[in-house]
């Protein structure tokens, strides 16, 4: 199961790499890919495809695995990272970057917004707080939180609105114009947030017995929602910053995996990594393509391939 | 269990066929000529008597990057409607040009990569370039791509007559063209000269107005193009004191009815991005409410400007600008209304 579906991530990948707006045939794209001489097809395939489906990968894994702690540890299957608000901190870094023109380093506008999402999450919690969190107050107060944090986004964006095409791109999520300098900045928070996450799957299974079981069994409930959070903000908020509000996957994804692997968390987690990115390289690939010379954002595709898919799965579910 | 998997499968199998599908209508774009990898493009040797010493030259562009020119450049693209018409002014060619650039007429030919707010990057290396030259003042963001794209690029961009003089220059330095570009720097100030001669003693208080799509109205600043060309012309441009929210045009201020009635201009000069045929904001600025008590709409003192010249390719046909606008400020004192 895991296996097909990494096989099914490759092949798009390939995909990706070998479709653009200019048309390479299968030999200028393997050239493109080993031959480290200059070429035009070396270019295109391998500075302008190629990190930006890498970047594909590590977004969709990241939100998708940020979706999946996030519905865990509130065990809400609406949990999703823009949801809660996790990403609308980083959503108004996001903005605020975008519109100031802020001319920093790469890395910095990572952190930053991955601070903005802390800086959210810490606010849910705050708000939430009471003698400790429960589920139920941590969803609400995400979403009341993630409602404020969005319309501060974009009353940002539309009081110093840029061409349309830039606000576009980051509100509907898009990796145009994304290379390898945006991956150098990411990469490092993907693997250590999809590692740690990976950690701490044995934990969220017991968690889902419900409160009192989890502790009764040794875990420190608390603790564990708390570290759960704070990797589901450091995951999707290095995927905003590349990526802007890419809607869909944190939420779908999870479900998915659900579907096909059950409820052990080490298994849904890899599930989601593996079907997250997949999601994410196809929408892109078809976002960078459909249209010829124009893009659309690929957040657009994956609701349009999305809600289709979540919309089946309702429908089969009892 | 397994019907989910299949489906699974199915669908990206249809992302598959659909991205290749979408690769097809690209025969279908109505760009004028297909550019499959490896078509030799017109290439034409620039005109002047320019040697190719001086190569390999470093050049500060517009953004102040240090750009590095190996030998004379045989294969230029450029990307913004401002650069196309600089290369052409100063005598240089293009391989490739941005898709809404139609000036000079010579370019209609030419294989086309993207819009200047969406370049095609893929496309830019495709031609196998051996400059880009990109637009500084709308392209500043892409800057890392076209670094990626392993050619050098200079960024070059127009919001003043300066600004056309430093970007004719430094074109006209890279691609071994100087004297030429020296020489259409003086003409330029000749007829500038000229036109600023004509303009009459008396004063004149403009607005330059600007739609977005949510119907809002903004106004030039002088440090745009074309709040920067009324400035020459001695107009008094009001919105230089006004402090209101930006909005998609970079220093286009927004202004509101009660401002622009205490303001109250003598003439209106409108600028209409969207294309026929959608209104001109000439047309309907006396339907947006509070507007029709301005003294200038009501007897009629409302221009359009062309969008062209003044928004969307600010560059080599300044002087044009300057005379398009002369008599739309001035009416009949300027030999014209």
């Amino acid at each position: 199961m895991l296996a097909g579906a990494a096989l099914v991530l490759f092949a798009l990948m390939v995909v990706g790499v070998s479709l653009g707006s200019e048309r390479l045939s299968p030999t200028e794209v393997w050239d493109g890919l080993t031959n480290p001489a200059y070429s035009s097809e070396r270019v295109i395939v391998w500075d302008l495809r190629l990190p930006r489906v890498i970047l594909a990968v590590l977004v969709g894994a990241n939100l998708a695995v940020a979706g999946a702690l996030l519905q865990g540890v509130t065990r809400n299957p609406l949990a999703d990272p823009h949801l809660l608000g996790i990403s609308a901190g980083s959503g108004v870094v996001g903005a605020l970057l975008l519109v100031r023109g802020v001319d920093i380093a790469l890395e910095a506008k990572v952190a930053l917004s991955i601070l903005g999402g802390l800086v959210g999450g810490a606010f849910i919690y705050a708000m939430a707080w009471r003698g400790g969190v429960s589920p139920t107050r941590l969803t609400l107060a995400g979403v009341a939180v993630s409602f404020l944090l969005i319309s501060v986004t974009t009353a940002i964006l539309a009081s110093s609105r840029l061409f349309a095409q830039q606000s576009l791109n980051f509100v509907g999520g898009s990796l145009f114009a994304r290379g390898w300098d945006d991956l150098g900045a990411v990469w490092p928070y993907s693997l250590v947030g999809l590692v740690l996450a990976l950690g701490g799957a044995a934990s969220l299974n017991i968690m889902a017995l419900g409160e009192d079981a989890a502790a009764e069994l040794g875990v420190r409930t608390g603790w564990v929602r708390a570290i759960v959070v704070v990797l589901a903000v450091v995951l999707s908020g290095a995927a905003v910053s590349v990526a802007g509000l890419m809607g869909f996957v944190g939420l779908i994804i999870p479900h998915v995996a659900r579907a096909l692997v059950g409820q052990d968390y080490r298994y849904v987690l890899v599930a989601s990594a593996l079907l997250g990115a997949i999601l994410l390289v196809g929408s892109d690939t078809l976002a960078r393509n459909i249209l010829g010379e124009t893009e659309l954002p690929a957040g657009v595709v994956t609701a349009g391939v999305g809600a289709p898919f979540f919309l089946y799965l309702l429908r089969r579910m009892r | 269990m397994k019907k989910l998997l299949s489906l699974l499968l199915l669908g990206a199998v249809l992302i598959l066929v659909a991205a290749a599908c979408g690769e097809e209508k690209e025969g279908e774009k109505g760009t004028p000529t297909a550019q499959p990898t490896g078509t030799p493009a017109v290439t034409a040797a620039p005109t002047s008597t320019a040697v190719a010493a001086g190569y390999p030259m470093t050049l500060k562009d517009m953004m102040g990057r240090s750009v590095t020119i190996a030998a004379q450049p045989r294969r230029v693209v450029a990307t913004s409607p401002t650069t196309v018409e600089t290369v052409y002014a100063v005598g240089g060619t293009l391989v490739a040009r941005e898709a809404t650039s139609d000036y000079p007429p010579a370019v209609a030919d030419l294989p086309t990569v993207g819009k200047a707010m969406a370049p095609d990057f893929e496309g830019i290396v495709a031609q196998k370039p051996d400059l880009v030259i990109a637009d500084a003042i709308n392209q500043a963001r892409f800057v890392q791509q076209f670094e990626s794209l392993r050619v050098p690029v200079l960024m070059v961009g127009a919001a003043s007559f300066d600004d056309v003089e430093t970007g004719l220059r430094l074109v006209g330095q890279a691609l071994g063209l100087s004297e030429k570009a020296e020489q259409v720097i003086s003409e330029l100030e000749k007829d500038r000269d000229a036109v600023i001669a004509e303009v009459p003693q008396q004063e004149v208080k403009t607005l330059i107005l600007i739609m977005d799509a949510d119907r809002r109205i903004y106004a030039a600043k002088p440090e745009t193009y074309v709040g920067s060309l009324a400035q020459l012309l001695k107009a008094e441009n009001p919105a230089a004191g006004l402090s209101g929210a930006a909005g998609p045009y970079p220093g286009y201020v927004l202004l509101s009815a009660e401002q622009a009635v205490t303001e109250n201009p003598d003439v209106i000069l409108t600028i209409s991005p969207a294309p026929p045929p959608a209104p001109r904001l000439s047309d309907t600025l006396k339907g947006v409410p509070g507007y029709s008590d301005l003294s200038a709409v009501k007897v009629d003192k409302v221009h359009e400007l062309d969008v062209k010249l003044f928004l969307q390719a600010p560059g080599p046909r300044v002087v044009e600008a300057m005379k398009q606008m002369l008599p739309l400020l001035y009416g009949t004192a300027a030999g014209g209304d």
